[in-house]
């Protein structure tokens, strides 16, 4: 007992006095989920919609490191502020759902992000192309191949003329024993090209099992 | 494209030919420094117009130890007769205009210095000096605007923030304080209490300054002992120069 009391003595002191002064501390955590909904209600738009894409891109550095609870976790608090979110961002949290498989909630984010990012001006047509092809894989996914092929013709469509998007990651349909999986791209993909090979995956697939 | 001294040089030769050259002599007493004057000049200058030189020396010495005021103050004497510095009302202000300041860094950063022209006030100064010294990603330094205690602060941001009533005007009030209490609460939301520094600064010709030191994710809190390695060192240089005032 007496050597683990001078055991303690020897213990670095955890502040110093002087003219700079320091000691470790701690603060009281209060529940982000709690802070989150109190701000929800805010009438500063601004402010929640830099909170939504906090979240948002939290969201997705979270998926990169392959953290999905987490990811999932940020990506509900950024929902609390969807009616604030640029269309990229809800592309980006409709990635993150499906990444997840909640594919119910990336659908309803998607459809919403084709909608915005219709009002954007981007002659280019990239931003709804994306979520097209999202919401496209989140149908696929449901065995809803019509929808998906119709939505995989849509992006298809936004993108003629163009060569070449890269996007961070993408989700694609495989063929293997017969029954269609998906994976994931993590290096840069190109959405044309994804956009036209999964298509045609599909194509194969429905008329292979004669959907 | 990359921006560095060869490239500013060709910008220079350019200017040259445009009968410009006359309009920058700053720039040939620049090129005639030497690596020492360089860096007394980049401590000399990170509060352009707003700090004395003993308050930058004070800074440097807290936070790195390894320029003595004597030097400093010598230098500082021939900058100014040099026309590379002038002085009013004690305040140090770096005599070249933007592209001066641009041909600085990048020719200090040739020779391996660091010399950035800054219009910081003294304690963003400080309080970026001790962030950089620290050296780990995501450890931020959150200052008071008065006496009041860094902890105290923080919990009084907390408590709002977990009003429903109280939580958008504390991002009205104390914008800075609220995002940072919101990252904290959002990166560290497995445990019930954060871990900070609490900081109080209080040395002659600079005033007293007081904040927390924080840590923006789990990766940055394990950094906290060597966070506390250098604070111990900065607290001790600060005993140590405080004698000597």
């Amino acid at each position: 007992m007496l050597s683990r009391s001078f055991d303690r003595l020897r213990v670095e002191p955890k502040k110093s006095t002087g003219p700079f002064e320091w000691s470790e501390e701690s603060i009281p955590s209060v529940q982000i989920s709690i802070v989150a909904e109190n701000l929800r209600r805010a009438d500063n738009e601004d402010l929640k919609r830099r909170l939504g894409i906090y979240h948002s891109l939290r969201a997705s550095s979270e998926l990169l490191i392959d953290r999905p609870e987490r990811a999932l976790a940020q990506a509900e608090l950024a929902l609390l502020f969807v009616g604030s979110l640029p269309p990229g961002y809800l592309t980006n949290l409709g990635y993150v759902f499906l990444c997840t498989e909640e594919l119910d909630r990336a659908a309803v984010i998607l459809e919403r992000a084709i909608v915005e990012s219709s009002r954007v001006q981007d002659p280019r047509r990239i931003l709804p192309a994306l979520a097209w092809y999202d919401l496209a894989i989140v149908r696929a996914k449901q065995e809803r191949y019509t929808d998906a092929l119709e939505l995989l013709s849509n992006c298809i469509a936004a993108l003629e003329g163009v060569d070449i998007v890269h996007c961070q990651a993408l989700l694609f349909p495989y063929v293997d024993s017969g029954c269609l999986h998906f994976k994931e791209i993590r290096v840069v993909a190109n959405l044309v090209r994804m956009s036209k090979d999964s298509e045609a995956t599909l194509r194969r697939f429905i008329e292979s099992h004669r959907i | 494209m990359n921006l560095d001294f060869a490239a500013l040089r060709e910008v220079l030769s350019d200017l040259e030919r445009l009968s410009e050259s006359s309009a920058r002599p700053l720039l040939g007493k620049i090129e005639r420094l030497g690596k020492f004057q360089l860096d007394a000049l980049g401590v000399l200058s990170a509060c352009s117009g707003f700090a004395s030189a003993r308050q930058l020396w004070l800074v440097r010495y807290i936070t790195r130890g390894d320029l003595k005021w004597e030097a400093l103050e010598a230098c500082a004497e021939e900058l100014r007769v040099n026309g590379v510095i002038e002085e009013r009302d004690g305040r140090l202000s770096f005599y070249g205009d933007d592209f001066d300041r641009i041909f600085v860094k990048y020719f200090a950063r040739e020779h391996g210095v660091r010399c950035e022209v800054q219009d910081s006030n003294p304690v963003q100064h400080l309080q970026r000096s001790i962030i950089r010294e620290v050296g780990i990603q995501g450890v931020g330094f959150l200052t008071t605007t008065s006496d009041e205690d860094g902890v105290a602060a923080f919990r009084q941001i907390a408590s709002a923030l977990a009003s429903p009533t109280e939580a958008e005007t504390s991002f009205a009030s104390r914008e800075d304080w609220a995002q940072t209490a919101y990252r904290l609460f959002s990166e560290h939301s497995s445990i019930e209490e954060i871990p900070v520094v609490r900081v109080n600064l209080s040395l002659p010709e600079f005033g007293r300054l007081s904040g927390i030191i924080y840590f923006e994710s789990a990766d940055a809190l394990r950094a906290l002992p060597n966070v506390i390695e250098k604070l111990r060192s900065f607290a001790g240089r600060a005993k140590e120069i405080n004698g000597a005032f």
